[in-house]
């Protein structure tokens, strides 16, 4: 390959912005999108997770914006899983048993307006065989966890599901309602941490280690009561009943996983390769998760944005080098600079001069 | 660049009926040495479990090296979680 057809190639970038720690950019209903479209058109191919993607009513298919679950993305960063690309998956829909008949039946419209607004292929339909019960928790830092009191359960319905052929897998847990609550109401007025997206994070990465499948969640609750100072962040997860229909868009085209290295060549040109990773974005202060360390530990250029968070884990702590930017629109310059092969340090004053090592 | 064998549980023919499984959360401190970071974190959570979800939460000066708190939900089987370097079994521990 000539240097100008190798410049036109794309650069496969990681987004990173974890769930669950009040993001200023990404901490709400999928309001990391938008930084995820220009990420996109910069590099020509960007991996992201999805919570970064999700806003319940609202998506964006964009074939440059690989869907692909934390764990998924984490065992990516770390090399040991590839990621195929896909025309569709066969998705499967996995419903907990301690969701209510009407709300079950919401859902399942989701799924019919999915298959025939969109043509989205949505198979099997399993509910777990107990109810999940869901429990919500909060870390020392004031990030959200939470777990599962019956994975047993969870774990059984995928199998199913799987077995049923589903090549990827949507779950819809029913989580506790709270609509009084005072981490609600900070959450709707932009200023507090999304309590759900720890244990819809849990939920998701079970799933997907223990079925090596696409797997993504969606929260299933009663509908919030109207707020009229709702912040515009938060605001895709009020326009409807549920949060399943950008899951189901997400997982449509969702690459499928494969373990990394291959037992066999794998014989397939449009794979992508974790030894093909160019770069990854991540908040400036929330660096110490295992997609970020793996991809700085394999020498993969880290650009760190300004972010605000309820963390401070930042290079400096770390020990990490990182190119700083400002703003998700500076970071796609340097992704930009890093596709084009210009080095990031020409872009900026003083520009030290050259010493003999 | 690690081996791909057993990345998922049902890889190590670990199926949901056959490996009843916990979820335990955990709140971890562990002082950072010399060398690459992650292996000293997975290694750290795995004497609890196998590590589903994790992050550093915070990083404190220590008189050893820098103490990092971690944050994470690990699998347990049927075993007790030992209380080596735990802070807390659930989320509620450094303040």
């Amino acid at each position: 390959m000539n240097a100008a057809a190798l410049i036109s190639q794309p650069l496969p970038t990681l987004l990173v912005i974890p769930s669950g720690i009040g993001c200023a950019i990404g901490g709400y209903a999928g309001d990391g999108l938008p930084a995820a479209r220009l990420l996109a058109a910069a590099s020509g191919c960007l991996i992201t997770h999805p919570n970064v993607m999700n806003a319940a009513s609202l998506y964006w298919s964009e074939p440059r914006i690989h869907y692909v679950e934390g764990s998924a993305l984490d065992r990516f960063a770390a090399g040991q899983l590839a990621l195929r690309p896909v025309r569709r998956q066969r998705i499967g829909l996995l419903l907990d048993a301690g969701i209510e008949d009407d709300l079950r039946l919401r859902h399942l419209q989701v799924v019919d307006g999915c298959r025939a607004s969109l043509g989205l292929e949505i198979g099997a339909v399993q509910i777990s065989d107990a109810p999940l019960a869901v429990r919500l928790e909060q870390g020392a830092s004031g990030a959200s966890w939470g777990s599962l009191g019956r994975p047993d359960a969870l774990l059984r319905a995928g199998e199913r599901l799987k077995a049923a052929g589903a090549t990827a897998i949507a779950v819809v847990a029913r989580f506790p309602d709270d609509p009084g609550s005072q981490a609600l109401a900070a959450y709707r007025s932009g200023a507090g941490v999304d309590a759900l997206a720890g244990a819809e994070a849990v939920i998701s990465h079970l799933l997907s280690e223990h079925l090596g499948l696409p797997c993504a969640h969606a929260p299933a609750l009663r509908p919030l009561p109207l707020d009229p100072a709702l912040d515009p962040r938060a605001a895709g997860e009020e326009l409807g009943t549920t949060f399943l229909p950008c899951v189901l868009v997400g997982l449509s085209r969702a690459p499928s996983l494969l373990p990394w290295p291959p037992a066999a060549a794998p014989g397939d040109s449009g794979l992508l390769r974790p030894e093909a990773i160019g770069a990854v974005v991540a908040p400036a202060g929330a660096l110490g998760g295992a997609a970020v360390l793996a991809c700085a530990e394999r020498g993969v250029p880290l650009i760190a944005v300004q972010n605000p968070s309820l963390l401070s884990v930042t290079a400096g702590a770390l020990e990490l080098a990182v190119l700083p930017a400002a703003s998700y629109t500076e970071a796609a310059g340097l992704v930009l600079a890093l596709r084009e092969g210009i080095a990031p340090a020409a872009l900026v004053r003083p520009l030290a001069s050259t010493l003999v090592a | 660049m690690k081996p791909s064998s057993a990345n998922t549980r049902s890889e190590a023919g670990c199926a949901a009926e056959a490996c009843p499984v916990k979820l335990q959360p955990l709140a971890l401190r562990l002082t950072r040495r010399p060398g690459p970071l992650l292996a000293q974190i997975e290694a750290a959570l795995r004497l609890h479990g196998r590590p589903l979800r994790w992050a550093i939460t915070a990083v404190e000066p220590g008189e050893r090296g820098a103490e990092l708190l971690l944050e994470a939900v690990v699998e347990v089987q049927g075993q007790e979680v030992p209380q080596g370097v735990l802070l807390a079994s659930g989320l509620e521990g450094p303040g």
